[in-house]
């Protein structure tokens, strides 16, 4: 086994564990620990992919920016513990885990039958992954997605000062 | 060498995960978490065939993907606090003034 | 492209940059004195008139740069963009009208600047929604138009019903855009690209249907669906309706929908009309991507309209009925021939038209008599005449009889049904067209033949209020007698398109 493979396995398996645990667990709060190291997983998984910008990216937004919001939240508002979809109706845990593994095989199923083309070089999969390389095309023929997304952020940034303000006006 | 479709299969997981998870729970905040999940998995797969093949067009997109994951995650908190002031719960079974 | 291509294909972008503009000058208003910061309606109103202006020019020169149509683009500005850009920016211009007469939104003052650049927002995305060429596109035009949504749904903020609605919206809007999400990833997998336009040449080389594709095409069209709330992914459309603001209702059910079809439309045509592969087998399951349209367009005109007939709330109502005109909508789709897409075009501006004034006249009775409720429309007919006579006409119009022009509009989705021999579902637009009158007279039946208890005169309309529904109403009824002008716009624009 090469340390690739290795390095796979651990992350594939701590990502599969806290997704699992994240949508059991009964505090929203571990809930949101899992998740961020969820995502930490995914962000090993991407170096493994030599994307190095999106990697570094996946731990600065989304494990910071994002989760540390949830988090924010949460504290903010300390919902309790929440009871159980399943506590009176316990066959039904057994219906979402037969429907949620029906949908994974026909998913796997679909993207296993699928051939693909030729893997590229080595040395072309390092190169696509840079920042340059990413910030170049970002700025030639996807400059104007890129400043539609700009009114993404200016109206996430009005919403929530409308939204959460507390008085009227 | 790691093939291409263990990522793609890891993907498929994590987005059956993140539906299981909407689905399932009742806090609000946690339904928004499992939405979170989902956008990863599809993610995963941008990333991974984008880097198989080259094509930087993928690692773009999630680029993309996380701008706007991340202001959806702020206004959708802001609009669950809102909520929290005038009902005082965040648990989605209780929000059915108006019916489903 | 070259570079020079590139520059004039910016320079179609002026309604686009003009919206900008105008966002831009509204912080700055909100941000200076209150007296200034009035002056903002006006302001917006003015900005959309321009751009409308610019719209309209732009079209005119647009048989000269027909070379910047050629695909491959991430957004193209052909004549189809054109066309629904004139029905956004229209429909945006009497949202401000709107907006201004909505005494709900209005009560939020130091609000206003805040309100108008969100509005401003979703007409900007809704302008990239319909030029949009690629998946990325799509999708972030498609954010753009929607994040700003869930905000105004919820903009009455001390009000439970509107925080619960935009809670929904925003639910069901986030599931919707990640199931998207995966779709796209997976299509992108399989095709290994996002324009539109690629995936047809892709697939015309003989790849064909694999099942990563139906996967993935079925959640495409469910996250474009959950827009135009297409059954079954419109769950949200009676909640969201009913609890949000009159005005914001409106913009949803009328222009954002537009922008939806029109994304929609582009990538059912773009991709798979004028190949085979409309028609052709999916992996061998007896089933091919028109039937299922054919299907989802049965589902979505049957259910609306049934649901439709058993609601109180008169904004409800009106929302089960636009699921049930996004149904015709969906079937002149699935006629898969370019006289359905005339019949597409056309059959929107009509349905602007007609669901505006349906629309207007609700605000303007709820701020009269306090209540959204059809049952309390008792005697308005003697009421308050002029408002329940222009009701009239835009429920006749909705219900699509003669002599409105909504019997046009459904005429012509008809005639592309039966020249694409789809009789069976030509039988089931028939069918709910039945459905339609009956409960789009029940209104009419409680407002001129049910007596009211109270015999309290009304406020009286506004000769402003007046203006505007006859400017809504009375082309309905001249365009009911005389059509033609209607679907000559919508295949002279299709003609540059090169459908």
């Amino acid at each position: 086994m090469t340390l690739e493979q290795v390095l796979f396995g651990f992350f594939a398996l701590v990502a599969v564990v806290s997704a699992v645990m994240m949508i059991t667990g009964k505090n929203p709060v571990v809930s949101a620990l899992f998740l961020v190291l969820n995502f930490g997983a995914l962000s090993g998984t991407y170096v493994l992919l030599r994307a190095q910008f999106i990697a570094v990216v996946q731990i600065i937004v989304y494990a910071g920016a994002i989760m540390v919001l949830f988090l924010f939240v949460l504290m903010l508002l300390r919902p309790d513990r929440e009871q159980s979809y399943f506590k009176d109706k316990p066959q039904m845990k057994l219906l979402a885990i037969i429907v949620g593994v029906l949908m994974l095989a026909q998913i796997a199923y679909a993207v296993l039958s699928t051939t693909t083309g030729k893997v590229a070089e080595e040395a072309s999969r390092i190169e696509t992954g840079t920042i340059e390389n990413i910030g170049r095309e970002l700025y030639t023929t996807y400059l104007l997605p890129f400043e539609a997304i700009a009114f993404v952020l200016l109206t996430a940034t009005l919403g929530a000062l409308v939204l959460s303000k507390k008085k009227l006006d | 060498m790691i093939p291409l479709e263990y990522y793609l299969i890891l993907s498929a997981f994590l987005f059956v995960t993140g539906v299981t998870g909407v689905i399932t729970r009742r806090n609000a905040i946690v339904v928004f978490m499992s939405i979170e999940l989902m956008l990863n998995a599809a993610n995963l797969t941008f990333v991974a065939y984008s880097s198989f093949f080259g094509d930087v067009v993928g690692q773009l997109f999630v680029f993309f993907v996380m701008a706007v994951a991340a202001a959806e995650v702020a206004i959708g908190l802001a609009i669950i606090i809102a909520l929290f002031r005038n009902k005082e719960t965040i648990n989605i079974d209780e929000i059915n003034i108006l019916k489903w | 492209m070259d570079l020079t291509n590139q520059l004039s294909f910016l320079a179609t972008l002026i309604p686009e940059y003009l919206i900008i503009l105008f966002l831009l000058i509204i912080v700055f208003m909100d941000f200076s004195t209150e007296k200034i910061a009035e002056k903002i309606p006006a302001v917006a109103m003015s900005g959309l008139l321009l751009a409308l202006l610019a719209n309209l020019f732009m079209t005119g020169t647009l048989y000269e740069t027909e070379k910047l149509l050629a695909g491959g683009e991430i957004f193209v500005n052909d004549g189809f963009a054109f066309l629904f850009k004139f029905m956004i920016l229209a429909s945006s211009l009497i949202m401000v009208y709107f907006f201004v007469q909505d005494d709900e939104v209005n009560a939020y003052k130091t609000r206003k600047g805040e309100f108008y650049i969100l509005f401003y927002s979703m007409v900007l995305g809704m302008m990239l929604l319909a030029s949009a060429n690629d998946l990325i596109a799509a999708y972030i035009a498609l954010e753009v138009l929607s994040l700003p949504s869930y905000i105004a749904a919820g903009f009455l903020k001390v009000d439970k019903r509107s925080s619960e609605a935009s809670l929904k919206y925003l639910l069901f809007g986030a599931v919707a855009s990640g199931v998207m999400l995966f779709g796209i990833s997976l299509l992108y997998f399989s095709m290994s690209s996002t324009s539109f336009q690629i995936l047809v040449s892709n697939m015309s080389h003989g790849i064909g249907f694999d099942p990563v594709m139906i996967l993935a095409l079925i959640f495409i069209i469910g996250g474009f669906g959950y827009k135009i709330s297409m059954v079954p992914f419109h769950f949200w459309t009676p909640d969201v309706f009913e609890g949000a603001p009159v005005s914001i209702t409106t913009f949803l059910s009328v222009s954002s929908k537009i922008a939806g079809v029109a994304v929609f439309v582009r990538f059912i045509v773009y991709s798979f009309a004028g190949s085979n592969l409309m028609n052709q087998e999916i992996a061998g399951l007896g089933f091919n991507l028109n039937s299922f349209l054919v299907l989802l367009s049965i589902l979505t005109m049957t259910v609306g309209n049934l649901t439709a007939i058993f609601q109180n709330n008169i904004k409800r109502m009106l929302a089960y009925s636009s699921i049930g005109h996004i149904g015709f909508i969906v079937a002149a789709l699935a006629a898969n021939s370019e006289q359905g897409l005339i019949a597409i075009s056309s059959y929107l501006l009509i349905y602007t038209l007609m669901n505006f004034g349906a629309f207007l006249v609700v605000l303007l009775i709820k701020f009269r008599i306090g209540s959204e409720d059809i049952r309390d429309y008792k005697g308005l007919g003697y009421k308050m005449p002029f408002l329940s006579v222009m009701m009239v006409i835009f429920l006749v119009s909705l219900a699509g009889l003669p002599p409105t022009a909504g019997f046009w509009a459904k005429f012509y989705v008809f005639t592309a049904l039966m020249e694409a021999k789809l009789y069976l579902l030509a039988l089931f637009a028939i069918f709910n067209t039945v459905i339609g009158v009956f409960y789009y007279f029940r209104v009419m039946k409680v407002m001129y033949f049910e007596k009211s208890e109270t015999a309290e005169p009304l406020p009286i309309l506004t000769g402003g209020n007046k203006t505007v529904l006859l400017v809504l109403g009375l082309p309905l009824l001249i365009l009911g007698i005389y059509f033609t002008p209607v679907v000559e716009l919508a295949r002279e624009t299709l003609k540059i398109a090169g459908f």
